[in-house]
């Protein structure tokens, strides 16, 4: 499938080409620990899309970012046979949150609760979007925690695949809020500073917020040149633990085989594997042992991009799919910043810096809660 | 190739107390064990089992509602944060206690989609067997009822609305799966489509939203083919909703009823 046209908001660039330029000079997103969007980014985005401007701040961040990407794209609007696939953990969470703990404060009544609570169902966030494009054509909204647009990714091509779609929009939106902070907090995963994937003093990690989109379609359809293609996707479950990988890595062994599988690709084909490297122990552990088995003694660069730009849960594979496409087209791979002591036990290929490098086919992986998987093999135009 | 229905599951409100009594659900929310007992019905028929590499897909509106209720709660009363609520508050907390009930290791795919949610799932489980590798799906559709937020749920549509609560799920599989069975299929389902109507209530009726849940396709469906008497027939079920749109399922019986599995 052709990716026609990316686009990112982070906290690390509010375009894909921003993204990519503080990747490349190791500019962090990251300030505290966390990664958000400073008011004056935040202004920005809304005086640059005005119809967006008085929508929640996850609907501002999607709707900035599949502009970009559409724009890319050469599409001038979403039509009714094309897609839209979404994928969030929390939604717009923050437009609610304080108006529930008011309401179970008593101090608001279920009838101004109600006007916040439309927000809750996550669902929400795609029937703005919709209205914003004026788009009444098959949607879909993922929650899967963090493998949520990874999945969003592969049931896309899915889509394509089967006829379902002539294109289709495919994206994440994340913003933090005080369910996600708290209760990360309470899990003691999060770092107080920048994260350190592999590392073997790695703290934990950086939660932050982000949109990301892609555009899907076949080659057919396509207005401009592929700036890559998805050419495989894997989707697993552990099935062991909610909020742990399996240790080995056994879920996301078997995502990464299957996206192979798809692909029709060997693991000796693979370039480089942009891991889901989040920084925090049980994560770096299972991911790299599933790498390690996988590749044995061939392996490819390893290396996550968390340093820049923070781990954006749901949206966080769209986000580094971007990251992904733009390593493809300007053949460069990215090094993961932060890690100074590889973790013995994990046992991965680190590319030393970022630099040029001769890139065919990304290995992108991704794990989340309730033991979602979900593995993508992105691909340079013309690779196959 | 055509995607059947197995079986289906329904979950009833007087078999969560003996469940809550049980060790293995002392951490399970809710939707859990609405979830786990259309699920335990569903799969009865198969010994309550099925291939490690069966897929998963399962629709919630509201998610875990009660669970992130109770988590701001307690943040906004002792300013502490519990893990155990925070790991259930997620959409696919259900499907991640479903895997490791069932020992599941397909593709789990939780999603929400407001009053599309229930048809959402059912389109996603036919994808992915359409698809493959997995040959068995189970669509799982639930929501529960928050009644402390019941009235301000009911006021979020244009058109009057009594929340209500419930689940179901239906085992789904491929030609390849079928014929891996010794049980013939329930039906063949054949389509699932959903769009926008003008207005709420666009032909002039007033329609009866009373105990009605996001995800509640795939109980509406699963009942149907508990009902339906002839086999063979081709029948399209309109599913009107409280935000103004409408859906399509539709699906022919594979078998009479006096033939079915109980």
């Amino acid at each position: 499938m052709q990716i026609s046209g990316i686009g990112t908001v982070s906290c690390a660039g509010t375009s894909a080409e921003a993204l990519w330029k503080n990747a490349l000079a190791e500019h962090s997103g990251i300030s505290d620990g966390v990664g958000i969007l400073s008011n004056t980014r935040l202004a920005e985005l809304r005086a640059q899309h005005p119809r967006a401007a008085h929508t929640s701040k996850p609907i501002l961040f999607a709707f900035a970012a599949l502009t970009e990407a559409m724009r890319q794209a050469g599409w001038d609007e979403l039509r009714d046979d094309d897609g839209l696939i979404l994928a969030t953990t929390t939604g717009q969470i923050p437009v609610w949150e304080g108006d529930m703990i008011r309401f179970l404060q008593h101090k608001l009544s279920a009838a101004e609760l109600a006007h916040a609570l439309q927000k809750q169902s996550l669902g929400s966030v795609t029937t703005a979007l919709a209205q914003l494009l004026s788009f009444r054509g098959r949607s879909l909204l993922l929650s899967s925690a963090c493998a949520a647009s990874t999945q969003a990714l592969a049931l896309g091509a899915q889509w394509l695949a089967r006829g379902k779609v002539k294109r289709v929009l495919v994206g994440g939106t994340e913003v933090l809020c005080n369910l996600t902070l708290e209760g990360f907090r309470s899990l003691q995963l999060l770092s107080p500073l920048n994260s350190t994937p592999f590392d073997v003093n790695r703290k934990g990690i950086n939660l932050s917020e982000a949109a990301a989109f892609i555009c899907l379609e076949t080659a057919t359809s396509a207005k401009v040149a592929p700036l890559a293609h998805l050419t495989g996707y894997g989707l697993s479950t552990d099935g062991y633990h909610m909020t742990a990988p399996h240790p080995e890595g056994r879920g996301i062994f078997a995502a990464m085989q299957a996206a192979l599988h798809t692909a029709r690709l060997q693991p000796d084909d693979i370039s480089w594997v942009h891991a889901h490297g989040t920084g925090s122990r049980h994560n770096d552990q299972a991911e790299g042992h599933a790498i390690a088995q996988l590749f044995k003694e061939k392996q490819p660069w390893v290396s996550s991009t968390k340093w820049v730009h923070g781990h954006a849960l749901g949206a966080s594979g769209a986000l580094e799919t971007a990251l992904c496409v733009q390593a493809l087209l300007s053949q460069n791979i990215l090094k993961t910043s932060g890690l100074k002591d590889p973790d013995p036990a994990i046992a991965l290929k680190h590319p030393p810096a970022n630099a040029p490098a001769e890139l065919k086919h990304i290995l992108k992986t991704t794990l989340g809660f309730g033991g979602s998987n979900a593995a993508l093999v992105i691909s340079k135009a013309g690779a196959r | 190739m055509k995607i059947h229905v197995v079986s289906t599951g329904l979950a009833r409100d007087k078999d969560l107390e003996p469940l809550k009594r049980q060790a293995d659900f002392r951490k399970a929310t809710r939707n859990m064990m609405l979830a786990w007992l259309a699920v335990e019905e569903a799969l009865a028929p198969l010994g309550g089992v099925l291939p490690e590499e069966s897929a998963m897909v399962l629709g919630s509106g509201f998610g875990e509602l009660e669970v992130t209720r109770n988590f701001l709660k307690g943040l906004a009363d002792s300013g502490l944060a519990r893990p155990l609520l925070f790991q259930n508050s997620l959409h696919n907390a259900t499907l991640g206690f479903l895997a490791m009930k069932l020992e599941l290791r397909g593709p789990s795919i939780t999603l929400s989609n407001r009053c599309f949610t229930g048809e959402n799932c059912l389109e996603t489980a036919m994808q992915l067997l359409e698809q493959g590798p997995s040959r068995y799906c189970l669509a799982i559709g639930v929501d529960t009822l928050v009644p402390e937020l019941a009235e301000a749920l009911n006021a979020i549509y244009p058109v009057p609305v009594t929340i209500g609560e419930g689940a179901a799920a239906l085992l789904l599989t491929n030609d390849e799966g079928l014929r891996q069975l010794t049980l013939p299929a329930l039906a063949t389902l054949h389509d699932v489509s959903y769009a926008w109507e003008d207005s709420a209530t666009s032909d002039g009726t007033t329609r009866d939203f009373h105990g009605y849940y996001e995800a509640d396709a795939v109980e509406k469906l699963a009942r149907r083919l508990r009902d339906e008497r002839s086999a063979g027939a081709l029948t399209t079920l309109k599913l009107h909703k409280p935000d103004g749109t409408h859906s399509f399922l539709q699906w022919s019986l594979g078998m009479s009823a006096d033939a079915r599995i109980p």
